[in-house]
């Protein structure tokens, strides 16, 4: 009897304890397998890809800035570590940190995409022109990511080279590993992604934080003149020019482009707010009486020197570079004054301008063809035009239209992929060529199985 | 007792046959008192020899028997040694008893259990409170630290409250069972304490601990259980080992009330003297001048535009008043009070028996605004409701309270930027403010230390409620029946507050932040066992099911801007800017069973298994399942064994899996989690996970011999172990390209081979003067067997390059970095080991340097008593490991000015530092001074220093007086903890880990940890 009652006790607690007790679920999180079943699902899928962009390793600050620091344009501050000494020293090695964080955050964007991609066909209640419109955007966006991987890891100015990016179209699984494919079917397919996020985007939409049919254009523009498809790269070029609503500022209202948000010159400009703040500010200004210790990137004596051979350039007026500081130790000598506001530091990333798109257009049409662009940003910004005596040959053209881009765009990311797309790495920077591209992540290398290989001089 | 102490014996037969001869029946009275402690002896069993005759001692240690003038008394009681005393004819006999020499009649808790010491099969070592008590330390791990061999305990960081890192025969973080429940015994909370600049979390920093939330004082005993038999009851958990605590418990008799108390100062036991003014300014002008002499050899040395002028112009800011000649670590360090308070009572009747206990502790840290206080209240009921049925109540409260150090560990903290400060500085200006560091050069600095002390105010609150109810029924003598219900429920609460006068928060106009976390815990356990002797042949089953339950969930909120009138709170704040809330939960369903076969005492075995299933693995791999078997032969119970000098031989083998699933929850599933962009909401991938995810699993072979030589005059056991970690979980690295680091993962195996011996000898005994030694020793070798890819670099913080390696064939935690070659006796130049010969020196020539783990560790106890006084002193010693000193990148930058503009300085250097290179020929360990560049590279073994010490840990003196008043004991004794430290460590401590208490792949590191104290405490015991 009394072995009874114990068996039967045992069997009560064992009842308690049914399959279910075992089956946890998490109030904060849905599996990627269930997260995208709904329009809206696929909807709040796409918004993360953009919080994706927002990373603070990629367009929330140091993907434009680490170009800077590797730059002419950029010295790192009195804030001294080596992976960010490297970075203002331009000697960069496969282990440093903050590369690593570059290269994995642009993936985590394309792998984002890659998931939208995947479950958009399946979704049940999008209608089919949403439904293409999201595909434009995530295809778009996973063509920039790629075409941003290859301007800092792959051999991106020479179309013959067999040092490309992995490619990664579809969703992986944690053992697959990555090989590097050929520059030139890199470039094959950011262009045929970013042709045919052309065909879906929705045309009447130029809303300016979100990738819109400007914006593809303006990318492809941009991935031509690297490839050196000039052609092609003027087309997309005017094409921007020509259908977008956008307008150049007037010299005066120059400055209004980073203090305004979403000015009347921005192609693609992601929105941060106060509750989902950029590092731009905290990484090149802080406070009035920051320290250089404080700061990250500071703007060089070089870059000073440029603009001070510049007279009546409005552009210098972002510059603040004043040796004459009571007190050097406290205010950096040199930071730009791009990224300022900062009470909110909500500060965009500027990730196409139409200034861009004229330069690039200068730059694809030449030396006799160009020059009109060349000087329209000239006279919008404060300068005299030049004429053609002044641009005698291609080169001098090609360095004049270097120059305005350093002037327009510096602190916004351009430099570093200009001088190494141009071959000038060793005579402006005076460090080896190879350095034009960063090493591949020395985590890369040891996860890689022997089959992803390390950029040639690293 | 089993074994009997043969010249006893002898010593007894001679008094006993002269004796016989009268035939007078005495009253006898006496008093029965501990030898040791003086302390009197209640419910000491007293018989006449050879007869039924018998009473017991009352509380006060007080008997009276009638027996022949002739006979000889027995007395004996549990833990002490049994003595006979021949009458004589006395009628006033006193005794003392002495501490039992033989432990093989103790008893051993085990998991879900007790058994006699003789029985035990596996590796288990028992500490008992008398050995750890009245220790000036919060944390139970502290105070059995160097006692136990094959437990490693590191102190991290002195502040207090800190988590200890807690290292079982190599493997870090065991499961802490209290009584029972498994505790939650990591750092609940999120207060991180390594932040950048730019408020970024770099480095885990200070971490607490939620095991301080038991009161070492009310443990009875603690149990380690350390190989696969022993622990593999716990099955999934206890891969890392298991440390069972059991609390004080009521006993029948007279109610006895302690009342403990001790107060004290700690300061910080060994500072490190920094450079005064003129020594640093000799310091910065002789760095210039040395940079000038190489810039006229080779005016490009410095580059192409280098101007010179830098070198010979006055420094901004450095023609200073050299009167304020602050010591920056005086001002932010100080003398502490420490004290415990401590009432308990236990008692109780033939039914109901209780044990309860208030304490109060309060520790100041020697940094400045820092505390720790605690209020712990206990019960322990036990109540037999029939003969049959009994049933109890096990309570424990806890509330506590610590005011934070700001970013202990991390360069933006009170002890960095102390280190760092120039000693120009003064504390205030003239008008009360606080100086400023910019105003005198040290770009070192993120803020004035005194200012970051007291403005930034961070506090940690902590409620902790551990119950359980159980009963037990015994349906049969051989068969009960054990069923309790636990809980453990852990509230916290942080706030900080950086005032609008911080570096970090001037800019926003102050910042505040609060916290919550909660966590619950319920726990079902149920076991049956069943027991038998029959003949020679004893044997006990044992089988049960358990069922827990855990949700934790945190929230958080950040507001900034705040009035300049104390408002600090969030509801003050002109701006929330953000707010988390988020929760995770696991269950746990075990089947657990175990069988000991005793043969004659003679021949032993266990087995156990245990199967767990876990919801934090998917479906298919849910369970897993944990056996172990061992086997004992006591050689000594043998006849052909000769006890002439081991009077006990056993010896033991063990072999079994123990598990570990203690990664986060819900690491088995990818997910999308929150993410939001242009004001609205979205989603995006939180984490990569691997399906097939999985129990860690750890094999372990123990071999080991118990001994006892001549009656256990001498005793303790030697053990050798082999423990394979495999199917490691770890955060592994894989291809970026998936988006992700690292993902959670069944990879790797680790192996952990070691050798481990303890010794306790009598060295005198039996007289006035006793005198007691227990030695004990680990060694460890930890090697990493695979990795799913080799050479995975870490770094301890995320802004340095990486510190650590995992290399196949290396130990876990092993440190990468520069070859230092030495400083170059003709040009003061530091120089390294050039590894692939590029005639570059830069991080790519970094190799491993050394490690974290120690290899050999352990402890020293000598024990001494002369009549009343007594006297023990401890002594604990760890080698061969190294610590990766980076703070001495700062405080050893030769002048460096790590400033561009090349118009400041950095920060102040050691004062060892004047005996630095100065000149062609000089042989220094300090390289030439330098201004324009640093002659150090951080990242190398310059930096890496031996870590072995030896530690005079604790020295207790105390005196008992018999009786004084109304209190039958009473006991004063004066002790010092962590009174010397031999090491020839740079920085505070060599026993350190800037990056807290969680990791051993990046421990080692010192980046400005909190300094330890040194503690001199007065206490008393009193006894009712």
């Amino acid at each position: 009897m009394k072995k009874h009652s114990i068996i039967s006790l045992l069997l009560a607690i064992f009842g308690l304890s049914s399959c279910n007790f075992l089956d946890q679920v998490s109030p904060n999180d849905i599996s990627t397998g269930d997260a995208i079943r709904t329009a809206a699902d696929a909807e709040a899928a796409l918004l993360g890809v953009y919080s994706t962009l927002q990373q603070s390793s990629y367009y929330g600050g140091q993907f434009p800035l680490m170009g800077e620091g590797l730059s002419d344009n950029a010295t790192t501050g009195g804030y001294s570590y080596l992976s960010l000494d490297q970075i203002g020293n331009k000697q960069v090695t496969p282990a440093n940190a903050l590369v690593q964080d570059l290269y994995i955050s642009m993936y985590r964007t394309i792998v984002n995409c890659n998931y939208l991609l995947r479950a958009l066909p399946e979704v049940g209640d999008l209608d089919d022109q949403r439904r293409q419109e999201i595909e434009a955007q995530a295809r778009a966006i996973r063509a920039m990511a790629h075409f941003d991987v290859l301007r800092f890891f792959g051999e991106h100015w020479d179309t013959g080279s067999a040092y490309g990016i992995p490619v990664i179209a579809e969703v992986q699984g944690i053992t697959d590993v990555p090989v590097r494919a050929t520059v030139n079917d890199t470039y094959l397919f950011i262009i045929d992604e970013l042709k045919a996020a052309l065909t879906g985007i929705n045309p009447a939409d130029d809303r300016v934080q979100y990738v819109n049919i400007h914006t593809i254009n303006g990318l492809l523009a941009r991935v031509y003149l690297y490839k050196k498809d000039y052609n092609n790269a003027a087309q997309h070029a005017s094409q921007v020019i020509s259908d977008s609503p956008y307008q150049l500022l007037d010299a005066t209202l120059y400055g209004d482009i980073f203090s305004t948000r979403r000015s009347a010159e921005s192609i693609f400009e992601l929105a941060f707010n106060k509750q989902n703040r950029s590092d731009f500010n905290g990484l090149t200004y802080s406070r009035d009486d920051a320290l250089r210790t404080e700061l990250f990137y500071l703007a060089s004596e070089n870059l000073n020197n440029f603009f001070q051979g510049r007279p009546g350039d409005v552009r210098a007026a972002l510059l603040d570079y004043d040796i004459t500081h009571n007190d050097v130790t406290i205010v950096p000598d040199g930071r730009t004054q791009k990224y300022r506001g900062e009470d909110s530091r909500d500060n965009p990333a500027y990730i196409l301008r139409l200034a861009e798109m004229y330069l690039i257009r200068a730059e694809a049409r030449g030396r006799t063809a160009g020059l009109d662009d060349l000087n329209l940003i000239r006279t919008q910004r404060g300068l005299q035009p030049l004429s053609a005596s002044d641009v005698p040959t291609d080169a001098s053209f090609r360095n004049a239209v270097l120059d305005e881009r350093r002037a327009e765009f510096n602190f916004e990311g351009h430099r570093y992929f200009d001088l190494a797309r141009t071959g000038q790495i060793g005579t402006v920077l005076g460090i080896d060529d190879f350095r034009g591209i960063l090493p591949i992540p020395s985590n890369e290398i040891a996860t890689g199985q022997g089959r992803m290989v390390q950029n040639p001089g690293y | 007792m089993a074994i009997k102490h043969y010249s006893v014996f002898v010593w007894l037969l001679c008094l006993v046959i002269p004796v016989g001869l009268h035939a007078q029946e005495l009253s006898i009275s006496g008093n029965v008192r501990d030898a040791a402690s003086k302390e009197v002896l209640p419910g000491v069993t007293i018989t006449v020899k050879g007869t039924t005759k018998g009473t017991l001692t009352d509380g006060e240690g007080r008997y009276t028997i009638k027996a022949q003038g002739s006979d000889v008394l027995v007395f004996q009681i549990v833990g002490l040694e049994r003595q006979e005393v021949p009458v004589d004819n006395r009628t006033l006999i006193d005794v003392l008893l002495g501490e039992s020499t033989s432990l093989l009649g103790d008893v051993v808790v085990v998991g879900y259990g007790v058994q006699k010491k003789s029985q035990i099969t596996g590796a288990i070592a028992s500490i008992s409170n008398k050995d750890f008590r009245d220790q000036p330390v919060s944390n139970l791990a502290g105070s059995i630290q160097g006692r136990v061999s094959g437990l490693n305990v590191t102190t991290p960081s002195g502040t207090p409250g800190a988590g200890l890192l807690v290292n079982v025969r190599g493997n870090l973080n065991p499961l802490y069972v209290v009584d029972g429940i498994p505790m939650l015994s990591e750092s609940n909370s999120s207060l991180s304490t390594a932040f950048n600049l730019q408020g970024e979390t770099v480095g885990s920093g200070q971490t607490l601990s939620s095991v301080s939330d038991i009161n070492p004082n009310d443990i009875e005993s603690i149990e380690i259980l350390k190989d696969a038999s022993a622990a593999a009851i716990y099955g999934a958990r206890a891969a890392n080992g298991v440390v069972l605590i059991t609390t004080r418990r009521g006993k029948e008799g007279k109610t006895e009330v302690n009342f403990n108390a001790y107060t004290g100062i700690q300061q910080v036991a060994r500072k490190i003297e920094f450079m005064d003014a003129g020594q640093f300014t000799d310091l910065i002008e002789e760095a210039r001048r040395n940079d000038l002499a190489i810039y006229n050899n080779d005016n490009n040395a410095f580059g192409e535009d280098f101007d010179p002028s830098v070198l010979t112009e006055p420094l901004d800011n450095f023609n200073l008043d050299e009167s304020a000649n602050t010591v920056w670590l005086d001002e932010v360090t100080r003398s502490a009070p420490i004290s415990n308070y401590e009432l308990s009572m236990r008692g109780g009747d033939a039914r109901t028996r209780f044990f309860t206990a208030v304490s109060y502790f309060d520790q100041t840290g020697v940094v400045m605004e820092n505390f720790y206080k605690r209020l712990n209240l206990r019960l322990n009921l036990d109540h037999n409701i029939t003969q049959k049925l009994t049933v109890g109540l096990n309570l424990s409260n806890t509330f506590s309270r610590n005011r934070r150090s700001f970013n202990d560990d991390t360069y933006t903290g009170v002890i960095t930027n102390a280190i760092g400060a120039s000693p120009f500085m003064p504390v205030y200006e003239q008008d009360g403010t606080y100086a400023a560091f910019e105003n005198y050069q040290s770009s070192w600095l993120s803020d004035n230390p005194v200012k970051s002390a007291k403005e930034i105010r961070a506090f940690t609150n902590n409620y902790r409620v551990l119950a359980t109810a159980f009963g037990e029924y015994a349906f049969h003598p051989n068969l009960r029946f054990r069923s309790s219900f636990s809980t453990d429920a852990a509230f916290l609460y942080d706030n900080q507050f950086k005032s609008a006068l911080t570096a970090d928060a001037s800019a926003v106009g102050g910042e505040a932040y609060e916290a919550g976390f909660r966590a619950t815990t319920w726990l079902n356990e149920n076991t049956l066992t069943y027991s038998r002797t029959s003949g020679k042949n004893n044997l006990t089953i044992l089988g049960g099911i358990t069922e827990q339950r855990t949700q934790l969930e945190r929230s958080s909120i950040t507001g900034q801007g705040f009035p300049p009138t104390g408002l600090e709170k969030i509801s003050s704040a002109a701006n929330i800017v953000g707010a988390t809330a988020s929760g995770t939960s696991f269950s746990l369903l075990s089947f657990l069973s175990r069988i000991n076969y005793a043969w004659n005492d003679r021949y032993l075995f266990t087995a156990t298994m245990r199967a767990d299933g876990s919801s934090r693995f998917s479906k298919d791999n849910r369970f897993g399942y944990f056996p172990s078997a061992s086997a004992a032969w006591r050689i000594s119970s043998e006849d052909f064994f000769n006890r002439n000098f081991f009077t006990d031989l056993k010896m033991r083998l063990s072999y079994g899996i123990t598990g570990d699933q203690e990664i986060g929850d819900f690491e088995n599933v990818s997910f999308y989690s929150a993410a939001n962009y242009d004001n609205q909401a979205g989603i995006a991938i939180r984490n990569i996970a691997d399906p097939a995810l999985s129990w860690q699993s750890n094999r372990m072979l123990n071999v080991g011999l118990d001994y006892e030589i001549r009656g256990g005059r001498f005793n303790g056991s030697l053990e050798f172990f082999k423990s394979s970690k495999t199917r490691l979980l770890s955060r592994d690295a894989i291809p970026g390209t998936t988006g992700f680091a690292t993902v959670t993962r069944n990879s790797g195996e680790v192996q952990n081979l070691g050798v481990e011996g303890n010794l306790t000898a009598y060295l005198r005994r039996g007289g006035d003067f006793n005198w007691t030694m227990n030695i004990n020793g680990t060694y460890v070798r930890n090697e990493i067997k695979s990795l799913s890819s080799d050479e995975i670099y870490l770094n301890a913080f995320s802004d340095l390059e990486a510190t650590h390696i995992l290399k196949i064939g290396e130990p876990i935690g092993s440190f990468v970095g520069l070859k230092f070659n030495g400083i170059d006796p003709q040009t003061g130049d530091a120089t390294y080991e050039d590894t692939n010969g590029d005639g570059i020196v830069d991080y790519d020539d970094a190799q491993i340097i050394g490690k974290a783990l120690p290899t050999f560790f352990g402890g020293m106890t000598n024990k001494f008593s002369y009549k009343n006084w007594n006297l023990s002193i401890f002594a604990r010693f760890v080698g061969g490991n190294q610590v990766y000193n980076l703070m001495r990148a700062t405080s050893d930058n030769l002048g460096y000015s790590n400033d561009g503009g090349l118009s400041s300085v950095y920060a102040n250097n050691r004062a060892d530092l004047v005996n630095r290179w100065k000149k062609p020929g000089d042989e220094s360990a300090y390289g030439r001074a330098s201004f324009v560049n640093p002659n150090f590279f951080i990242n190398s073994s310059q930096f890496l220093e031996n870590g072995s010490f030896v530690r005079i840990q604790n020295v207790n003196l105390s005196y008992t007086f018999p009786k004084i008043g109304r209190f039958s004991n009473m006991m004063v004794y004066l002790e010092g903890q962590n009174l010397y430290l031999f090491s020839q460590y740079k920085g505070f401590d060599p026993e350190v880990s800037s990056n807290g208490a969680s990791t051993d792949r990046t421990a080692g590191i010192d980046y400005g940890a909190y300094p330890q104290a040194r503690t001199i405490t007065l206490g008393v015991n009193l006894k009712l």
